[in-house]
């Protein structure tokens, strides 16, 4: 297990620096070392290097991580290997918030509707969508028993949110239209020093309230009953599970806009991959595990098409996915042969 | 000496509603060493009772106390009741070994190893269930009779002096159930616990048993060999 995880640390390490060495120009080793530990801050390299690209890297890394550990905890909150981070409804609660205001402040002197487009703008209606759905969803939890309710009030807590973001797109015009529909599709280069700071704040916390809980995570996917009879209370565990998820994936949503697939299959390539159930391996790994995908993705990204960033959406589903696929295939396999 | 637990029921009604499912709140105090068997037919409430004196389920009327204590209030619930649910619960990648350790929950950090005197009581629980070929298994790839006996382990490795155990031996074939349900009595004397067990398996009730809760048309009987109501119970379930 340990030999997993300083592999896993390697190869973070080993895909950053190429993150940085491949950007829109690449730049040469002997750049590299200039730019990072001589202190020139006049040159344009050094200040490519600390300016943007390692904020962008610090970005990818911490969604990733942030990402694939809130996907691991609504897997095992709903005991449902389908869960991801967005189930909650919180993606959409950020959705909304943002296309209201790109699209629903035309009717607002130009002035005060540019302040609110502005990145920081941008930031905090999905900031306050996603916390709008998260104190619903709290009070959803406290209010109802089964975590099977709690799941489909998500669902339908989503939707409500889709729909009134579908009646926002509908009167908005073309052109922020598109703008919004490639918020949707994510980026890492929106975000300014100030917000990594949050979303490493965000980041860590819910993975340390998360590993002080990986013995009652374990419990819990026994089923409520062998939790329950164990002494586990049940709503206010659900409670935290849901308090630390919503920070995690709602900060990141709000600052990257929504990124799917890591939180949904990072998880599993966890599981397959150290071949445990136990949380206390289980967060480590898939922080570590998304952290890696994300940077990836972000390579790809801008090594493709000089000059353009592909929207990482795009990029994570369409080079995430195969590999995902194919390591959790040849694991089952391997599984039922042995 | 060991020390003597007592688990009184007090004006005791269950069920999921304010009618609950029994006619009569139920009042009775049993102390250790006791192996109870529970039946009734399907519905008539007997995993809600075990699940109710568990304090899973919060009871309809009435209370529980155990060694004097309500049992609501014992936050370490892990501590002083097992128990072995009818459902198979579903892990990817968890190991016989791992679940059958997973009752020691509250007893153990989850950063903490398991001490070397809970080991030796996983050694003797696989031992007895007869489980000991399965422990690297996947739970996910046993039989579910494999599965009831791992659950058995778990619940003696958790070694409360309360045991609760719901169609324990549904699954499991004839010899293993009879096996089970002599240790169940074993064990309740010799590490003087309180073992109740739900079972739909008259012979097996009228062979191993010495005391019954028998629910029928919305009461708890409470019978034993020297009742003279046993031979009665004999005849109802045969």
């Amino acid at each position: 297990m340990k030999k997993h995880f300083c592999i896993l640390i390697f190869l973070l390490l080993l895909v950053s620096v190429l993150d940085i060495l491949f950007g829109s120009s690449r730049l040469t080793w002997q750049e590299l070392k200039e730019g990072l530990f001589l202190n020139q801050s006049d040159s344009a390299v050094n200040f490519v290097i600390w300016k943007y690209r390692i904020p962008k890297l610090i970005t990818a890394m911490l969604a990733g991580a942030g990402l694939a550990v809130s996907g691991l905890l609504m897997q095992t909150l709903f005991r449902n290997p389908l869960a991801g981070p967005y189930v909650l409804g919180i993606s959409s609660g950020a959705a909304f918030g943002v296309s209201f205001v790109m699209l629903g402040t035309s009717f607002l002197p130009q002035y005060v509707a540019n302040f609110l487009r502005h990145d920081v703008g941008i930031s905090m209606a999905a900031l306050s969508g996603t916390f709008f759905v998260m104190l619903l969803m709290i009070w959803v939890a406290g209010r109802v028993g089964g975590n099977f309710t709690i799941l489909i009030m998500g669902l339908i807590i989503g939707q409500i949110l889709g729909a009134l973001q579908g009646l926002t797109n509908f009167l908005a015009n073309p052109e922020t239209l598109k703008e919004f529909v490639l918020w949707g599709l994510g980026s890492f280069t929106q975000t300014n020093n100030f917000q990594n700071l949050i979303m490493l704040f965000a980041v860590f916390l819910s993975l340390f309230v998360a590993i002080v809980y990986s013995g009652k995570l374990n419990t819990y996917l026994l089923g409520d009953l062998y939790a329950k009879s164990l002494g586990i209370d049940l709503r206010s565990f659900r409670r935290v599970v849901i308090i630390i998820t919503c920070i995690a994936a709602g900060i990141i949503t709000a600052f990257c806009g929504p990124i799917a697939f890591v939180g949904l299959a990072v998880p599993h390539l966890a599981r397959h991959l150290f071949k445990t159930y136990k949380h206390s391996m289980l967060l480590p790994a898939s922080a570590l595990l998304g952290a890696i995908l994300t940077v990836v993705c972000d390579l790809i990204s801008h090594v493709f098409i000089e000059g353009y960033i592909i929207p990482i959406n795009v990029i994570s589903a369409i080079f995430g996915g195969p590999v995902v696929v194919w390591v959790i295939v040849k694991q089952r396999a391997k599984m039922y042969e042995g | 000496m060991k020390d003597k637990h007592v688990l009184k029921i007090e004006n005791l009604v269950w069920g999921y509603d304010a009618k609950g499912l029994v006619n009569q709140p139920v009042s009775i105090e049993v102390s250790t060493p006791s192996f109870i068997l529970l039946l009734g037919a399907n519905g008539t409430g007997k995993s809600t009772l075990l699940k109710t004196i568990g304090a899973v389920l919060r009871p309809v009327k009435g209370a529980l106390f155990f060694n004097g204590e309500s049992i609501e209030k014992y936050k370490k619930r892990g501590g002083f009741v097992s128990f072995v649910f009818a459902q198979r619960p579903q892990v990817d990648f968890m190991k016989v070994s791992d679940l059958v350790l997973s009752g020691l929950y509250l007893h153990q950090n989850p950063f903490l190893k398991i001490s070397p005197e809970q080991m030796q009581r996983y050694d003797f629980a696989v031992k007895v269930t007869r489980i000991e070929h399965l422990q690297h298994h996947f739970v996910n790839k046993i039989s579910d009779g494999e599965f009831q006996k791992v659950m058995i382990a778990r619940a003696l490795v958790q070694d409360t002096p309360l045991i609760l155990l719901d169609e324990p031996t549904a699954f499991i074939d004839y010899r293993s159930k009879r096996e089970l349900f002599s240790l169940l009595a074993e064990i309740s004397r010799q590490e003087n616990k309180i073992i109740i067990a739900s079972t739909h398996d008259p012979d097996l009730a009228q062979e191993k048993g010495e005391d019954f809760w028998l629910i029928k048309d919305h009461t708890l009987h409470q019978l034993n060999h020297t009742n003279l109501a046993y031979k009665k119970l004999k005849e109802e379930l045969m």
